[in-house]
């Protein structure tokens, strides 16, 4: 009984770090959501810096020139959850429409 | 009272859960691995692009051909490497993006876009005459015509039979001289003529030979032997110099190679892209067909007391997608350019000639042409800005059409024209 009871609370533990480890869905799913904003920032004329709730998440989007480079932007997308914490970041050189 | 069997199949349970648990771990720390991986993947494909963005568009990123390392953002996960070669009337740029041992790369050609307020189906000179239609020809889009206009002509017993406005398009007046050709452009080309420092000189028929434009050019310097490319196959960085003639037969496969001799002959039937300049003459025979995004040019450096005018004979039924110049460096008006047009050859794309373009019956330009006059020759009989069985027509050309930046239309502009390679 004591082994059993030995063995499944090692069990548990090894569960509770693999799952606590593990990528979560939220990660994947901020990561899926900023290539898509990226995306959509890409064909449109004019990008700004700002703060935006999608779902779940809070993204911040901040646009700057690229090294002094007139036709280059810089715009840099965080995702944040719901207690303020970064779960995704994406970064991109783009041309400026 | 404890069955003596309970120990037993307390250890087949440990056994068991043992099992799940190491195959949770080993399952988790694939999932783990292959997310890293994953994660790794879309990073540098985000990195390639910002370096794809830079070549297109950064300003302080020089035509050099040599390679630069940057870090994007400051970072260690954002390295990469770029590189922007001349390549004829075009550009080819090259993009590794890095991140520990995996590598994403990318080359491409670049190209301008058009100016549409300068782009025009026809440019022809001023020289205070006029130019003058007959049978069924085409003047469709805009153009820039002298003073004089477009008047319809009978000529060798046929009128003309096209449409009543002869332009259909707007008219604008042109000047004495035609818009210039981009100088820096120019002298990239120049420099194709120039013995390479560093060059294979035997180039061996049959052989098939690739080069990346991730690696450096490999150059094949002909000196004077006059060539004949057939059943060869050359493929990306690659050019080939000659002071003399060459040759290209229908059974060689060149795709984005460069040619730069004093006369290139290209026999009936060919098909391939590629650029070709000569420095003498250049003759295309009947049914090639040029791809895009191919060139032709004919750049006269040196005038001699006896020369002929520069020439560029493209034959019949012959199809060239790209570019067609002659220039002269040290222009002479006696011995100006001529670009020649046999029966119904078709060029989408532009051609630019710094003297004549002599047209036949069935030419078909879809896009632009800018020169100082025309040419016609019917039997003993020479007509001077007449164009005779001729479609200009603008419309034709693809709204995606990219042109070099040596062409006075181009914009500022720069987009990828033809992904080359990638994995």
């Amino acid at each position: 009984m004591i082994v059993i009871l030995v063995v499944f609370t090692t069990a548990m533990m090894i569960a509770a770090n693999v799952m606590r480890a593990s990528p979560s869905a939220q990660k994947l799913q901020a990561r899926a959501l900023l290539n898509d904003l990226m995306a959509i920032n890409e064909k449109n004329e004019e990008v700004e810096s700002v703060t935006l709730t999608l779902g779940n998440f809070q993204v911040k989007q901040d646009i700057k020139n690229y090294q002094n480079e007139p036709d280059l932007i810089d715009i840099h997308l965080i995702a944040y959850d719901s207690n303020h914490q970064e779960v995704a970041e994406l970064e991109k050189v783009l041309i400026k429409r | 009272m404890i069955k003596a069997s309970a120990l037993y199949m307390v250890i087949v349970i440990a056994l068991v859960i043992g099992l799940l648990c190491s195959s949770l771990i080993v399952v988790a720390y694939y999932y783990r691995l292959q997310d890293q991986k994953m994660n790794r993947i879309i990073q540098l494909q985000t990195n390639l692009s910002s370096g794809v963005a830079i070549l297109l568009a950064g300003q302080n990123i020089s035509s050099n051909a040599e390679e630069k390392t940057l870090s994007l953002f400051g970072g260690d996960r954002d390295t990469v490497s770029i590189k922007k070669t001349p390549w004829g009337v075009y550009e080819v740029g090259a993009v590794r993006a890095m991140i520990q041992k995996d590598t994403l790369y990318k080359t491409f050609t670049i190209a301008n876009e058009v100016d549409s307020s300068k782009w025009a189906v026809l440019y022809l000179a001023d020289e205070d005459r006029p130019v003058s239609v007959s049978g069924k020809s085409v003047i469709k889009g805009d153009a820039y015509l002298p003073k004089a206009g477009a008047k319809a002509a009978y000529v060798n017993n046929a009128a003309y039979e096209g449409d009543k406005n002869i332009v259909t398009g707007k008219i604008h007046n042109s000047s004495k001289t035609i818009p210039a050709l981009d100088t820096k452009r120019l002298s990239q080309i120049e420099r194709l003529f120039d013995q390479p420092l560093k060059a294979d000189t035997n180039l061996v028929m049959g052989d098939s030979v690739k080069n990346s434009f991730l690696s450096s050019t490999r150059f094949f310097d002909l000196r004077y032997k006059t060539i004949t490319l057939s059943n060869i196959k050359l493929e990306g960085n690659i050019i080939l110099h000659s002071d003399t003639s060459i040759i290209i037969e229908p059974s060689a496969t060149l795709r984005q190679v460069i040619i730069a001799a004093k006369y290139i002959h290209v026999k009936a039937g060919f098909q391939g892209t590629c650029q070709l300049f000569a420095t003498d003459s250049l003759t295309i025979e009947k049914n090639c067909n040029f791809l895009y995004p191919s060139g032709v040019g004919l750049y006269r450096l040196k005038s001699y007391s006896y020369s002929v005018p520069p020439h560029i004979f493209i034959g019949e039924q012959t199809q060239l997608q790209g570019l067609v110049f002659g220039y002269d460096k040290n222009f002479n008006a006696q011995k100006s350019p001529i670009i020649t047009l046999a029966k119904n050859a078709t060029i989408t794309g532009q051609i630019y000639s710094q003297g004549y373009v002599e047209l036949n019956n069935g030419v078909m330009v879809k896009g632009n042409l800018t020169t100082k006059r025309f040419l016609y020759q019917s039997g003993y009989t020479r007509y001077e800005n007449y164009i005779i069985n001729t479609k200009l027509d603008e419309t034709q050309l693809s709204q995606y059409y990219l042109t070099s930046d040596l062409m006075p239309v181009s914009s500022s502009k720069r987009k990828v024209l033809q992904w080359l390679e990638s994995n």
